[in-house]
């Protein structure tokens, strides 16, 4: 709050000011290679591979193709990824195993050899309830009516868990032709759709409670039973005329360290971009040779009755 | 401890040995202002005779022993007019003195106070209150800190802050001292001007360097500020409408040479004037505002002229609000809202002081104090539906505060045996309160408390030091100071040798050199460094041992011509156990003990200073140049490797000066040159791990930083310049200023970001300027 007035002071102020063009003589490295890939249990290896680029530097970053992926399982080659276009290296067959440590190689002419390690999570996370039900908010002087859902976790004592939170809901979408008047329905169908969430949840600190995903970690309640409320904006118009023919289903993963601190520093990095004040952030990388993250999580599911 | 032990060896057999050659007797008294009664500070008493003389305290008192013999006495001040006395001194004598103001100070060719080579200390400054008040200030508002910038050896931080980095040191190792009482956050809004009210203000001393023993408890800097004691002799007042803020000071004899008062109160009053027209803009429903006051109070009495007492007190408080009411009606339902949000800060003090003279050469002053600092912020939320069936209400209130308090006690001793020896002992505790960040919360079902617990802390701390004048060209102020810290079940001592000579090349210039160590039992943790209300003041802990410094300087100072004065000092300094909090942490992450949101590193600052000062005459001021480097290292920071500290600032110069055309017209200007802060700036970007990548924004890249602070912004400079015109009107003196801040309209760099110019479609570093020209008129009346 206190920092939204600083910032509000600090643009008033600055209209008064200006801004200027400077030219800063910043070292311009060569590119590196940079792994995007969170392993899960239910799915099958997917890594994104692309380069890095100078800061100065305009237009679309560049996808990597022709490089060798190469995926290890507790030190041994279990996969040499196909290249599936876009920058995508995608395994046809293998399923990560929770409790096995897994490293990747990256090699690409040009560029020096990326590597990492990532161990899989061994719990599963697990939800013990949801309830969910309407209420009426005022978050920062908006009132407004949301979806309230209760998500009621059993943290395992033994491990020092992490975990995300996403809500999903399916439905039967409208799509309609606009060009006419009214409007004529195209087609209806059964998909899914990942909400914006918020959470007043005390120990996230700001930059952690909006978002698709909710991260926090089991430092407050280590081997308890923890509620965490999250928040959706309900959108009533003509094209979902009614809240309850969709179904929700709340995804809590349990992710490892890395993906964890991965996710929380790009999300703080971005969240104090435009504050003057705040020391720039360091995303957490644990790629060697390169830049991104390697991480891993399994997945539980909770359908919403 | 043997350290300690040889030095109470050195200092007690020095004073035994005190020469018993001749029978002595004691000339002692307080050198007061003729036209209001207040306290001269280091006024210099100097027998012309023998050429042995001596200054006066903080209270104005002073004490020369001397042979029996005929004495001739000059007393002197800068820019009063001196006294000469001839008697002779066949006993002890009280001899109390008042001085007249000069005005016409460039006719007049003065030993004013203790010339700069004849004092041990160094790298210390007295900046006397006239020049601060006739100084260029930002939107006209007088302000202390912001003079003291000006010096060399003192950096400003960002543009606008009055905050202050001594020798490279941050923010919190600064004692900031009001009246003798340590003030914890010395800003109004957000830093932009500092607590201190010029109109009250007697004197202010800035140490760097070369602390005597009887300073403790920060590492950096003393800035000791006195409050004026209220006019002994009438009753006076000082009006002034300054373009954001207007200010009243009233001082005069409740019993004329017995006791007085003084009183002083601020008000900033944007919030006023702009409340009718945010009204009109949301019909009434919003009230929104800030604003700051301070109030300053004191009274003084004399119950003899052996004992005096003096009460002070501070208030200051900063406060932005907002209140919102609307309702309406939908058929036969009517909701109200009533939001309301507030962010409150402020600090208190209060001192009660007793000055006791035992015999004419010890005098001792008792010191109570209380200080208190507070920030809170809030926001309340209730929303009622009123329907046919009853009323629901929806609450929601959060507030987060946080704090320090302060109890304390000193006993300071002065004992002048003879004029070859000042010694100052003394003792002090302090009970300190630390609240470091309580966050409640409050809805329809919740009610939680959480943050760190309220921790209770004891310090203390004594000293002993003698100003001795070896021989005609050698002085020494040695002593020690020992300090103590008890908290939770930890208890730290520290042992902090201090030194500081000056060897009399001739009678005009000398050489100087000191030695201390510094310790620190608290810690200020700080997101921005600029003295937000959000700072927070920690103890140390078992986890976060006490900050500990120690600073080596040499210089030489030198007198010109009676009027200006030349020093030039170089200095190293280390400081270690300093704090810093982890990568994006902040004050309102309370699920996390403040202990593990901070990182543990050190530091080091060396540099060079020069300081040329003009103090009498039509022109006066001076050129301060610095040339510094100051770096910090912390493990977890910056990969481990050491980087330079946001302020570390290469070059940095100031140029002050004020013309006094004639009894009517004053012109001042000031003008400062900075080498840019250093900034941290990314050097490559890259993709962020995305669900898709078909698409592509700065919302899915990740900055990489090889560093932190690589990169340099721009030069600062700036001019700023003030025109007085003064006039003697029937009830009193009236005086107009006219200042422009920044008057060549220098876009200085506040900050740098890389941006995407849309016209070149080239991603470019774009720098961001806050304060332009910005003109002030002020209207200031005394009577």
């Amino acid at each position: 709050m206190e920092n939204k007035l600083l910032i509000l002071l600090v643009i008033s102020l600055l209209s008064f000011g200006c801004e200027t063009i400077v030219d800063i003589e910043v070292p311009r490295d060569p590119p590196s290679l940079v792994i995007n890939s969170t392993l899960s249990d239910d799915e099958f290896i997917k890594v994104h591979i692309s380069q890095s680029q100078y800061i100065l530097e305009s237009g679309d970053y560049k996808m990597i193709t022709g490089a060798v992926v190469e995926i290890f399982e507790e030190g041994t080659l279990v996969e040499t990824l196909p290249d599936s276009l876009g920058g995508y290296y995608i395994s046809a067959t293998y399923t990560p195993k929770r409790g096995k440590t897994y490293s990747i190689k990256v090699s690409k002419n040009g560029f020096e050899t990326a590597t990492a390690e990532v161990l899989m999570p061994l719990d599963t996370a697990n939800i013990l309830s949801v309830k969910m039900d309407t209420v009426r908010e005022n978050i920062d002087g908006y009132v407004s009516h949301y979806l309230r859902f209760s998500i009621e976790i059993k943290d395992d004592k033994a491990y020092d868990n992490f975990y995300d939170i996403s809500v999903y809901r399916g439905g039967y979408f409208k799509r309609y032709d606009h060009s006419v008047d009214p409007p004529v329905l195209i087609d209806s169908l059964y998909s899914y759709q990942k909400l914006y969430l918020q959470s007043r949840d005390p120990s996230l600190e700001d930059f952690q409670s909006y978002g698709q995903d909710i991260l926090f970690n089991d430092q407050l309640f280590n081997g308890s039973t923890y509620k965490m409320n999250v928040l959706s904006s309900i959108w009533i118009d003509s094209e979902y005329p009614d809240e309850n023919q969709y179904t929700y289903f709340v995804m809590l993963r349990n992710t490892s360290n890395s993906y964890y601190l991965y996710k929380i520093s790009s999300q703080l990095q971005y969240w104090t971009e435009e504050d003057p004040f705040a020391q720039p952030v360091t995303v957490y990388n644990n790629i060697e040779n390169g830049f991104g993250i390697f991480g891993a999580l399994n997945t539980a599911v909770y359908k919403v009755e | 401890m043997i350290k300690t032990y040889m030095l109470w060896g050195v200092l007690i057999a020095s004073v035994i040995s005190i020469p018993l050659l001749a029978q002595q007797h004691t000339i002692s008294g307080y050198i007061k202002d003729k036209a209001s009664g207040e306290s001269l500070i280091a006024a210099n008493v100097f027998n012309k005779l023998n050429l042995k003389g001596t200054t006066t305290n903080t209270y104005g008192f002073y004490s020369l022993t001397l042979p029996q013999d005929s004495v001739t006495l000059i007393v002197s001040y800068v820019g009063y007019m001196p006294v000469e006395s001839t008697f002779y001194l066949d006993k002890d004598i009280e001899l109390n003195i008042e001085l007249a103001s000069s005005i016409e100070l460039d006719e007049i060719v003065i030993t004013a106070e203790e010339e700069i080579q004849q004092q041990t200390q160094m790298s210390a400054v007295t900046v006397q209150v006239k020049q601060i008040q006739a100084l260029p200030s930002l939107m006209g508002e007088v302000d202390v800190l912001k003079v003291l910038q000006l010096l060399p050896g003192v950096q400003s931080g960002t543009e606008g802050s009055s905050g202050l980095y001594v020798r490279g040191g941050g923010p919190d190792q600064n004692l900031i001292l009001l009246d003798g009482v340590p003030i914890y956050n010395s800003s109004h809004l957000f830093g932009f001007f500092s607590v201190f009210n010029a109109d009250a203000i007697n004197n202010v001393d800035l140490i760097k360097g070369g602390f005597p023993a009887r300073y403790g408890g920060r590492l950096s800097s003393v800035i000791d500020i006195s409050m004026k004691e209220g006019n002994t002799k009438e009753f006076k007042g000082t009006a002034t409408i300054g373009l954001i803020a207007s200010k009243i000071t009233l001082e005069g004899p409740i019993k004329k040479d017995k006791t007085s008062f003084l009183i002083s109160a601020r008000r900033t009053y944007i919030d006023i004037l702009a409340r009718p027209l945010i009204k009109a803009q949301n019909d009434g429903n919003l009230v929104a505002g800030y604003y700051f006051y301070d109030l300053n109070a004191k009274i003084n009495h004399k119950f003899s002229n052996k004992d005096r007492l003096y009460l002070s007190g501070f208030l200051g408080k900063d406060k932005a609000y907002s209140r919102y009411k609307d309702s309406y009606t939908d058929v036969d339902r009517t909701t109200e809202y009533n939001d309301e949000f507030g962010l409150n800060w402020g600090n208190a003090i209060a001192a009660a002081r007793w000055n006791h003279v035992f015999t004419p050469k010890l005098f001792s002053n008792l010191t109570l104090t209380y200080s208190r600092y507070n920030f809170a912020v809030f926001t309340n939320s209730e929303t009622k539906t009123t329907t046919s069936s009853g009323t629901d209400s929806d609450i929601f209130a959060i507030e987060y505060s946080s704090g320090i308090e302060d109890f304390a006690a000193k006993a300071d001793f002065d004992f002048i045996p003879n004029p070859n020896h000042y010694i100052r002992f003394g003792v002090n505790g302090i009970r300190h309160l630390f609240n470091p960040g309580v966050l409640s919360y409050q809805s329809n079902d919740i009610d939680t408390v959480a943050g760190s617990f309220e921790t209770t802390a004891f310090e203390f701390a004594s000293y002993i030091e003698d100003d001795f004048k070896v021989s005609e060209k050698l002085k020494i102020n040695g002593g020690v100071h020992f300090s103590g810290f008890k908290v939770e079940n930890e208890f730290y001592t520290s042992v902090q040798p201090r030194v500081a000579l000056r060897y009399l090349l001739n009678s005009s210039i000398a050489i100087k050199a000191s030695y201390a160590q510094m310790a620190q039992f608290i810690h200020l943790l700080t997101n921005s460094g600029i003295g937000l209300p959000t700072d927070l003041w920690v103890p140390s802990t078992s986890r976060v041992k006490p900050q500990t410094s120690f600073q080596y300087a040499l210089g030489i100072a030198k007198t010109f011509n009676k009027s200006y004065e030349l020093s030039i000092e170089g200095y190293y300094k280390e400081m270690d156990n300093l704090i810093e909090y982890k990568d994006g942490a902040s004050f309102t992450s309370v699920n996390k003990d403040w202990q593990d949101k901070i990182e543990i590193g050190s530091g080091t600052s060396y540099g060079a200073e020069v300081f040329l000062q003009k103090k009498l005459g039509k022109l006066t001021g001076w050129v301060g140049y610095t040339l510094s480097w100051s770096n910090r290292q912390f493990d977890n920071i910056n990969f481990g490797k050491e980087f330079p500290y946001r302020y570390d600032r290469r070059h940095d110069v100031s140029i002050t000066s004020i013309y006094k055309i004639n009894d009517r017209i004053e012109l001042a200007a000031v003008w400062v040159y900075g080498t840019g802060n250093a900034v941290s700036l990314p050097t490559n970007t890259y993709l962020k791990q995305s669900e898709s990548y078909d698409y592509y924004s700065y919302s899915n890249s990740v900055d990489y930083y090889e560093g932190r602070n690589g990169f340099r912004m721009n030069a600062y400079h700036r001019l700023d310049f003030n025109i007085a015109w003064t006039k003697v009107k029937k009830n009193g003196i009236r005086k107009f200023t006219l200042g422009f801040y920044n008057m060549y309209n220098r876009r200085n760099p506040f900050f740098i970001q890389a941006s995407f110019d849309y016209e070149t479609q080239q991603k470019k570093f774009v720098q961001y300027s806050l304060l332009p020209i910005i003109p002030s008129v002020s209207y200031r009346f005394d009577f």
